[in-house]
């Protein structure tokens, strides 16, 4: 095995690769991990075209390579490891249009220099694409340059004995509108991502502060815990209001309403310590509820409607004390039976049938969990709101629509409903702001991974609970800690918007149905 | 006569009554509003600095000494200057003015030097012999009188013997997870020195061309010296 006639040589990544450069620009890439068995992981060119390379150097912790050519691109060469292969594929380029004849990285940070033939300072950051500024100079390529460690200070030494100093304020490059929400290409990833990534255990560590998969969390576990709550609360609203015994009404609406003042660390303790690990070793009983529920409910109405009048009239307005042992009854049988549809439909295991069929990972902590436990967290005030909305129709609109001829079901529809309007889809609209910041919640039940997967078995982070994980142990005024502010200032023009829009509907709501 | 003063009493203290809730409420609904707006503005205000461009600042300009720059250097607070000379003399500078600090004459002629680490202020030097010498800037914080003042001395943080390289053109040496490795090439010939335990005297050189030849099909490759 030959190697390149090198005229450059990197140490790579912890020394356990070694990079050799000659000066055509091809490269080997051998991998001294063992000394007793050096093998190589990739041999190929770092050329473009037609250009030549004029200077080449590692960037902190040595997984990237940037040369600079003499057509003035700068590219970014980053080393892909998988079980099959070693690539050495170029993730980014600038262009500083003439020859570049030095470049100097940063020490303590991914950025990096470059100087061009005509002596134009470049200042670039690979991880936010961005060419962050330029400067003429009387430097040259065989200058001695170096960038202070807090990299705020260029110095360069002239031959004739002068010194340069140049101040550098550049104190957040990693940060774009690309890199925080468009997909960023990292060293050592095989393709353009986003993630969310702030530290690690490694000074060499290249953050990754992509908004977009917290963005992406804080909406996930949102759809599914208003996909929970919504027909929960808004039916519970209207049964309660409209068709709800008075006596019984008392009792269930400030039940409910004492539900909102539960803590909500208190609701994520038991969701993430009590409910995932149950839902994960019960998981068919859990979807098997979805259909014993309905079902059992159904038939229960179809045989009710069956009984003679003189027993319905009774019981009328009681029915929500008469269905709640048959509900309990239905979760019963759902959890008796559920190993058996594990067995029938599932092939006797449910994660596993879902991973292999339908390509969804179940992780303990995940969307089911928290639509269900945040879910519980918004119905009181979705239900309070919306109870007292349907509760406010006027009486007359009622007793005329009843007196008209229609039914109640059709009074229900077509009157009340139309005139509470405004209030339910405020109940709905206050609920959905609730579930956007909430905090504790999907802070301990969702495990806070930072996925950009809609599965309702994956995890998820929402902005909240990454403000909340990570603000104590940013640095005062770096990029991390003005991020999560930024993410603070995302969350909030997001509710506000949500909110000015939901106010804006529930005025033409308003005017439209208040004539009624 | 006295239905209607009280009547005037009451519509007096409604009066002020009306006047006073709606003060109350205009401002209790001003401050909500001041808050949000406030709030807003104090994140805008934290997010503010990242929107900012970077710069590049016009240059400052000393004259030292007249002498070829083998490596050029910066201490963590920015506060000192350290300079490689090719003919083995090492010089800390003030950055404020210039002024030298200290002045090391190593008595070699060096053609090459770099920094070991990102996070150590550790050099290797290698001279015309293929001798490789590692040095290290030490910033010594006094503070006499209630003042502060930052000494910078030289240090061989391994040995202050210079280990011969052999035959080589260029070379790269890192310090990384306490291991130090030197890999020097000439042509198409590599090798590679690893120095582990950092903090330990340089043990002696190892050569296992040999070994590697067998396992490697690495034929160009020699470890150590030659």
């Amino acid at each position: 095995m030959s190697t390149v006639t090198a005229e450059h040589v990197f140490l790579g990544p912890r020394n356990q690769w070694i990079y050799l450069l000659d000066g055509e620009g091809n490269i080997d890439v051998l991998s001294i991990k063992s000394l007793q068995r050096v093998t190589r992981l990739y041999q190929g060119s770092l050329v473009s075209g037609d250009a030549n390379i004029t200077a080449v150097a590692p960037l902190l912790g040595r997984y990237s390579l940037v040369t600079g050519d003499d057509r003035g691109r700068i590219v970014q060469w980053s080393a892909l490891i998988n079980a099959d292969e070693t690539r050495f594929v170029a993730i980014r380029s600038f262009d500083v249009e003439r020859p570049v004849v030095q470049l100097v990285t940063e020490p303590r940070r991914k950025g990096f220099l470059s100087l061009a033939d005509n002596g134009e300072l470049s200042l670039l950051y690979p991880t936010s694409g961005r060419l962050l500024d330029q400067r003429m100079s009387d430097l040259t390529a065989t200058t001695p340059i170096a960038v202070a460690p807090r990299s705020n200070l260029l110095i360069a030494a002239k031959s004739d004995g002068r010194v340069m100093t140049y101040g550098l304020d550049n104190q957040h490059p990693e940060i774009s509108w690309g890199a925080l929400w468009t997909k960023v290409w990292y060293e050592g990833y095989d393709e353009p991502i986003y993630s969310w990534q702030s530290s690690s255990a490694d000074n060499d560590f290249e953050p990754k502060f992509s908004l977009a998969p917290l963005a992406f969390g804080t909406i996930k576990a949102a759809f599914y815990a208003l996909l929970f709550a919504v027909p929960i609360a808004l039916m519970g609203a209207v049964y309660t209001a409209y068709f709800m015994a008075p006596a019984m009404r008392a009792l269930v609406k400030p039940g409910i309403e004492i539900m909102a003042a539960l803590p909500t660390v208190i609701l994520g303790f038991l969701g993430g310590l009590w409910l995932a690990p149950i839902i994960e070793a019960n998981l068919s009983s859990v979807l098997s509820v979805f259909v014993f529920l309905p079902v059992g409910l159904f038939l229960f109405a179809l045989a009710w409607s069956a009984l003679p009048d003189k027993w319905i009239n009774a019981t009328s307005g009681w029915y929500g004390l008469i269905v709640t042992p048959l509900i309990l009854l239905s979760v019963y049988l759902a959890f008796l039976y559920g190993p058996f549809f594990e067995t029938v439909f599932f092939d006797g295991d449910s994660r596993a049938w879902f991973l292999e069929v339908l390509g969804l990972n179940y992780d303990q902590r995940n969307a089911l969990v928290v639509g269900i436990v945040m879910g519980l967290a918004v119905i009181p005030t979705i239900f309070s709101i919306a109870e007292d909305a349907v509760y406010a129709v006027p009486d007359h609109l009622v007793r005329g629509s009843l007196a008209l001829g229609a039914t109640p079901w059709q009074t229900l529809v077509k009157v009340v409903l139309l005139t509470a309007s405004p209030g339910i889809f405020s109940a709905v609209m206050i609920g959905m702001g609730r579930a956007v910041g909430e905090t504790m919640i999907v802070l301990m039940a969702t495990g806070n991974t930072p996925l950009m997967d809609f599965n309702i078995f994956e995890g998820m982070r929402t902005f909240a609970a990454n403000i909340a994980v990570e603000l104590p142990e940013s640095e005062v005024d770096s990029s991390h800690y003005r991020i999560l502010f930024l993410a603070a200032l995302v969350l909030f023009l997001f509710t506000f918007v949500i909110n000015t829009v939901a106010e804006v509907v529930r005025q033409r709501l308003r005017q439209r149905y208040g004539s009624l | 006569m006295q239905k209607e003063l009280h009547a005037g009493r009451l519509s007096s203290r409604r009066h002020w009554t009306n006047v006073l809730t709606r003060y109350t409420v205009g401002v209790g609904g001003a401050a909500v509003i001041g808050a949000i707006t406030l709030i807003f503005a104090y994140l805008l205000w934290v997010v503010a600095p990242i929107l900012l461009p970077a710069n590049i600042e016009t240059p400052t300009e000393y004259q030292l000494n007249d002498r070829e720059t083998a490596l050029m250097d910066v201490s963590e607070n920015g506060e000192v200057m350290f300079r490689v000379g090719n003919d083995g003399v090492v010089e800390f500078f003030s950055i404020d003015d210039g002024r030298g600090l200290a002045a090391y004459d190593l008595k070699l002629n060096i053609t090459q030097a770099q920094r070991v680490s990102p996070l150590v202020d550790t050099y290797a030097l290698l001279d015309t012999n293929n001798n490789l010498l590692f040095i290290k800037a030490d910033y010594i914080v006094n503070f006499v009188d209630g003042q502060r003042r930052l000494s910078p001395q030289l240090s061989f943080p391994f040995s202050n013997r210079s280990i011969s390289m052999g035959d080589i053109e260029h070379f790269d040496v890192q310090l990384a997870d306490d291991d130090l490795v030197i890999a020097g090439v000439k042509g198409g010939t590599t090798g590679v020195n690893p120095l582990p335990k950092y903090g330990i005297r340089l043990p002696p050189l190892r050569v296992i061309t040999d070994q590697l030849d067998e396992h490697s099909n690495c034929g160009t490759c020699f470890f150590g010296p030659a």
